[in-house]
């Protein structure tokens, strides 16, 4: 009778198992026919390098901060082997985030997007703590060099955040739960630390 | 009666946890999992952090699916309260250092739960499993051990 309990005991796993792996695949499918959108004012670098990577990430999440950091530094030592898409994913506990992102893809759409990410990560603190955020918004999108009056305009059009929403869905639809998440040439890697590390794996160390 | 359907439901309870827990994980990608390893800073190499975030959600699943179906109920009470003590030890250690971890990341995609919520969760959790180890007779009706047993 112990046997007879052991086999069944292998058949339960192995039939765990292959359910779970069944709808692994499943998923995994669902996820390769997620149709992908780009936005040529969030891409930099040389469209034909060997890393192209995407980015999906939160304006006021510390750990985004550092990634993009990370990005800029290879970008300046390794500008040929990188090309870098933005796509935006406000986590809901972080209560600024959005109101970033849509500043953000209003530089986006007057063609100054990295000036402006670079400023808002560089000021991540100061946003956060900021209770007159839209006067910093206005601050960074001035030295950035956009023009205030379409940046205002933009900023009360519904159709920007229809913009971050998009980007936002297409990156639950890839399973993304956490921020920084980046897809290096469709490998996943989670957090600024995993970045770095593929980065130095395949693109070389920062001198 | 009431007795036994309370700990019958206590064990479809603890299983369902489990099994749900693992099988979110299992669906989503490992480097999700991974990334909350990582966040809470405490095995020392990344092969080690790698093999976690790949093999256990196995673990919950299997222990969970086991505790459900009521087979070799003394090991796997054993192995839950061990996962379960490990989740206990974990989250108070990331408490205790202020680590910057807003949700634990136990149910995956599926659940936010923030840190101190998930600790008296789990202390909830391991009091049931030790009720249920204290009253094995009575949590092994409907159960593929007693079965067993009967048979052999």
């Amino acid at each position: 009778m112990n046997a007879i309990k052991i086999k069944m005991t292998v058949l339960i796993i192995l039939g765990a198992v292959i359910s779970i792996q069944a709808a692994r695949l499943v998923v995994r499918l669902r996820q390769q026919r997620i149709a992908v959108s780009h936005h040529q004012a969030k891409c930099k670098g040389n469209p034909r390098a060997i890393l192209k990577i995407v980015e999906y990430t939160d304006f006021q999440c510390p750990a985004c901060a550092k990634g993009a950091e990370v990005l800029k530094q290879y970008h300046l030592v390794y500008p040929e082997r990188l090309y870098v898409e933005y796509k935006h994913f406000p986590l809901e506990m972080h209560p600024k985030a959005m109101s970033i992102a849509i500043a953000a893809e209003c530089a986006a759409q007057q063609k100054k997007f990295w000036p402006f990410h670079d400023l808002a990560f560089e000021r991540q603190n100061l946003l956060r703590e900021s209770v007159n955020l839209s006067g910093r918004l206005k601050e960074i999108a001035g030295l950035s060099g956009l023009n205030q009056q379409v940046f205002l305009r933009c900023l009360e059009d519904p159709k920007t955040k229809e913009a971050i929403a998009r980007d936002k869905d297409e990156g639950k639809l890839l399973k993304i739960s956490a921020t920084p998440t980046y897809f290096i040439n469709g490998k996943m890697v989670v957090g600024g630390n995993a970045l770095k590390q593929e980065l130095e794996k395949s693109a070389g160390r920062l001198p | 009666m009431r007795k036994l359907n309370f700990f019958l439901f206590l064990r479809g309870i603890v299983a369902a946890i489990f099994i749900v827990s693992g099988t979110e994980k299992l669906l989503s990608p490992y480097e999700n999992f991974l990334y909350v390893i990582q966040n809470y800073q405490i095995l020392p190499y990344p092969w080690m952090e790698k093999m976690v975030a790949l093999g256990f959600p196995w673990i919950e699943v299997t222990l969970g699916l086991f505790l459900l179906l009521g087979l070799w109920i003394r090991g796997t009470l054993l192995g839950l309260a061990g996962a379960t003590a490990s989740f206990i030890f974990i989250v108070s250690q990331a408490i205790i250092r202020n680590l910057p971890i807003n949700s634990c990341g136990c149910f995956g995609d599926l659940v936010k739960v923030p840190l101190p919520v998930i600790l008296t969760m789990d202390s909830l959790i391991l009091v049931s499993i030790f009720l249920m180890s204290y009253n094995r007779t009575r949590i092994l009706l409907l159960s593929l051990d007693r079965y067993f047993d009967q048979k052999s």
